[in-house]
């Protein structure tokens, strides 16, 4: 009363925002009905701040958003099942169920993402995401026997050393090694998204299948990898006979599951394989392997018209299509497919040569197909191949 | 003064940076979404193991090409997006010796059958998926994405795909009938078992896109019609009429509505009448009926309505009331379809899921009923009640009542804890 008889109305309001403004933080942190999540480390145990959480699937914000670090306050959770989403940069996403008023606090670890990104600032939008993995097993060809090699799985360094070789004379100067008649956009390294991923307790074995095996949990995690490498140090010995393992071995399991393997130090190897894998590029060797008219823009054809066609109108010689044979005589291998690159040409496997102009043409046109949304993101348009420019039948 | 001012305003200030949410974000919320669809195959057989919506970034489907086609539709069957690719099991394997040496080896495995894993970007309007062959357009296999994007939004409802999902049904909220004066709205009588299992039944195999809504009205006073017309469509609703009994049953033969609006007086055929033809019908008797009728209520109309209605409204009628009863109605469906989904991916029967279903209308129907014969005032005809056989009605209905809901209660628990197992969100009704 003495409050109020000496201030007047002025202290009066003061008093009315003072409590007002309490309450409405009491009501706005903790609301009526409040859950406290809490996320930490699952290694460490330690709060972790910075991470985004959603409930029921809305954004809530993120742990460094009150005083104390780590923790989120849900307000007003009706009674029922709940779900909580954390998402933090360098670790695995984790969704908690939480039944309430049963629980009025929930625990959510999140445990550390193998996944580690090469570009420099960040991953690109929408470019092609090639992700490598180590290997344990190498190959003897001498002995004709998988081994062990530790290499990668004990040195997380050297790995990394081997994957930016690989990145760096590969993929990084890939106009090097393309047709200047059909030259690669300038900045066509920004296609690109480089990753490692490095788990040493589950490593991948480039000798389990043709193209090696990943352990299950890569394909939960890494959902958006369109390539990804299963590399390994090298192999041992001199080829012999085919009951060698292949060096090199693509394998396609569906979208975004494309597979291969390659030995880090044969860049003709990484570069073929990644011919098959990334650009859909077939083999132009004459063997065993896959044959097929890799449409739009191949580089090999099933008749010899559909590869004289699509040479003329893309102004390329037709005379240089031929049939896939050996160069032994009489012809120990021959397919029913026709190629026009000339060698020596990477598609070719064992030549230390370039990708000739079709394949060229293929590789420009599975770049521009992830351009269009590099350049969407960009907000300047840009130059696309449509598929429908093919003149191959 | 000012101090005092100034630190009332920072404590201000902070309870709004405080609120969970607000302030600066560092990073923009991310809601990537993907489907991925597990397909078996054999040979060129292929088959579908499983099908699964959660949060991820998907892959460039524009960048790869092969002889499969995959086709995302929306429910109208436009194409959303389309994108080919290779069929799995292809390998290019090659051997080679020593660097500098030119000689190499093809080498190949084949895999007829396998696992292949289709990773797709959630895009609005998906409803299906379609694979097929272009060399010879075979379809090798078809996804209905419906139930799975159900599921995920219950589990998610606040994700901002699944709230545009759930917005255009409007008036979603439960409408505040305690307060409503009798008997302006009644949520009424109890729809049949069959027909609620039937209509649950469906409800599991597709998730319709919530395009218009389609609405009989059947009334014999043609202004009533037109008017009731032009309102609805003016609410986002399409509209058939009929003007008889028969012009209904006639219409139903070629259309089915997403709910019937049926007056009960009318002639030859009176409402109740067609309500009898319409629930002999297998395949009409999942059709929501709102019945709307010039009559008050009278124990002699309680004893009635146990036949399969969803709703009951007295001419004459507020439009907005009107309105709230029909929105009412099909959320209910909408509600019993999505939450039947997960109950059978709990392993929940379907019968015991549906007499729950059933056992819960009828209690909240004969609750209502029962509030308003026990007031006098609401009771037009109040002479009705002094009869024994009304009397008898009102005692039945009460036993029955409590009676339903110790089984609908023992029946809640069961089912709960089944979802709850499962981590499924608990039933909301």
């Amino acid at each position: 009363m003495t409050f109020l008889s000496s201030t007047g109305k002025t202290r009066w309001i003061i008093a009315c925002i003072l409590v007002f403004s309490l309450s409405f933080i009491v009501s706005a942190v903790y609301g009526q009905n409040p859950v406290g999540v809490v996320v930490r480390d699952a290694g460490t145990r330690e709060n972790l701040g910075e991470a985004q959480v959603y409930f029921d699937g809305g954004y809530l914000g993120d742990t460094s958003s009150l005083n104390e670090t780590g923790i989120v306050v849900i307000p007003d959770v009706n009674q029922g099942t709940h779900t909580v989403r954390v998402t933090l940069s360098g670790y695995n996403e984790n969704t908690t169920r939480f039944d309430y008023p049963a629980e009025t606090t929930v625990e959510v670890l999140l445990s550390k993402n193998p996944l580690v990104s090469l570009n420099p600032n960040g991953p690109f939008p929408n470019a092609i995401n090639i992700v490598f993995y180590p290997s344990s097993t190498s190959y003897s060809c001498t002995d004709n026997r998988k081994i062990s090699d530790p290499d990668y799985i004990d040195n997380e360094t050297r790995f990394r050393d081997d994957v930016m070789n690989v990145v760096n004379t590969t993929y990084m100067n890939l106009d090097q090694f393309t047709s200047p008649a059909d030259p690669l956009p300038k900045d066509y390294q920004s296609s690109f998204n480089f990753y490692y991923y490095y788990d040493p307790s589950s490593p991948a074995d480039a000798f389990s299948g043709c193209s090696g095996s990943i352990p299950a949990g890569y394909w939960d995690n890494v959902t958006f990898s369109d390539v990804v490498v299963i590399l390994y140090p090298t192999y041992y010995g001199r080829y012999a006979n085919t009951s060698c393992q292949p060096t090199g071995c693509t394998q396609i399991y569906g979208p975004g599951q494309s597979q291969m393997k390659a030995p880090a130090d044969q860049e003709r190897i990484v570069r073929l394989e990644t011919g098959h894998a990334l650009f859909g590029l077939d083999d132009t060797f004459c063997g065993d392997t896959f044959y097929w008219q890799n449409d739009p823009y191949p580089n090999v054809w099933s008749s010899l018209a559909s590869c004289q066609a699509d040479a003329q109108s893309h102004n390329r010689d037709p005379a240089q299509c031929r049939q896939i044979e050996s160069g032994d005589s009489p012809h120990s291998c021959i397919r029913n497919f026709w190629q026009w690159d000339p060698m020596p040409d990477v598609m070719a496997g064992a030549y230390d040569g370039t990708f000739g102009d079709a394949a060229t043409q293929r590789i420009n046109y599975v770049l521009s197909q992830s351009r269009v949304g590099i350049q969407a993101q960009l907000g300047t348009g840009g130059p696309s191949r449509s598929s429908s420019e093919s003149g191959a039948g | 003064m000012r101090a005092i001012v100034i630190s009332c305003l920072v404590i201000l200030l902070a309870g709004i940076l405080c609120t969970p949410g607000a302030g600066a974000q560092s990073l923009p919320p991310n809601y990537d979404k993907i489907l991925q669809i597990h397909l078996d195959y054999q040979g060129n057989v292929y088959s579908v193991s499983s099908v699964e919506v959660r949060y991820g970034k998907a892959p460039n489907l524009d960048i790869i090409s092969g002889p499969l086609e995959g086709t995302i539709l929306d429910s109208n069957g436009n194409v959303v997006k389309s994108f080919s690719f290779q069929g799995p099991g292809t390998t290019y394997g090659i051997i080679t010796g020593t660097p500098g040496d030119s000689t190499s080896l093809g080498y190949t495995e084949t895999s007829p059958s396998g696992a292949m894993i289709v990773t797709l970007p959630y895009l609005a309007g998906m409803q299906k998926f379609t694979l097929s062959d272009s060399r010879d357009g075979a379809l090798l296999a078809s996804v209905d994405l419906g139930p799975q994007l159900t599921t995920f939004c219950t589990a998610y409802p606040r994700d901002p795909d699944c709230l545009v999902l759930a917005a255009p049904l409007p008036s979603a909220e439960p409408s505040a009938d305690t307060t409503v004066p009798v008997p302006t709205l009644l949520l009424s009588a109890a729809a049949c078992f069959a027909a609620g299992c039937i209509a649950a039944g469906i409800a599991v195999r597709t998730i319709r896109r919530r395009t218009k809504k389609v609405v009989l009205i059947v009334d014999d006073e043609p202004g009533i019609v037109e008017f009731v017309t032009i309102f609805l469509n003016k609410k986002g609703f399409a509209t058939l009429n009929a003007n008889s009994g028969a012009a209904c049953l006639d219409i139903l033969k070629k259309q089915i509505p997403d709910l019937i609006l049926l007056d009960v007086r009318m002639v030859p055929m009176d409402g109740w009448q067609t309500l009898g033809q319409i629930k002999k019908n297998p395949g009409l008797k999942s059709i929501p009926v709102l019945m709307l009728t010039g009559s008050s209520l009278t124990a002699e109309l309680a004893k009635r309505y146990n036949i399969c209605i969803d709703d009951y409204i007295t001419k004459p009628f507020k439009l907005e009331d009107l309105h709230t009863a029909i929105n009412s109605v099909l959320m209910r469906k909408q509600t019993l379809k999505e939450t039947l989904s997960l109950a059978r991916k709990a392993g929940i029967e379907k019968e015991k899921f549906c007499e729950l279903a059933t056992l819960t209308r009828r209690i909240s129907v004969n609750r209502k009923l029962l509030n308003i014969l026990d007031v006098p005032q609401a009771i037009p005809t109040q002479a009705d009640l002094d009869t024994l056989d009304d009397m008898l009605v009102v005692d039945y209905m009460n036993v029955k009542t409590r009676d339903n809901e110790k089984r609908a209660e023992q029946l809640r628990q069961e089912i709960n804890s089944a979802l709850r197992q499962k981590g499924f969100p608990e039933l909301g009704w």
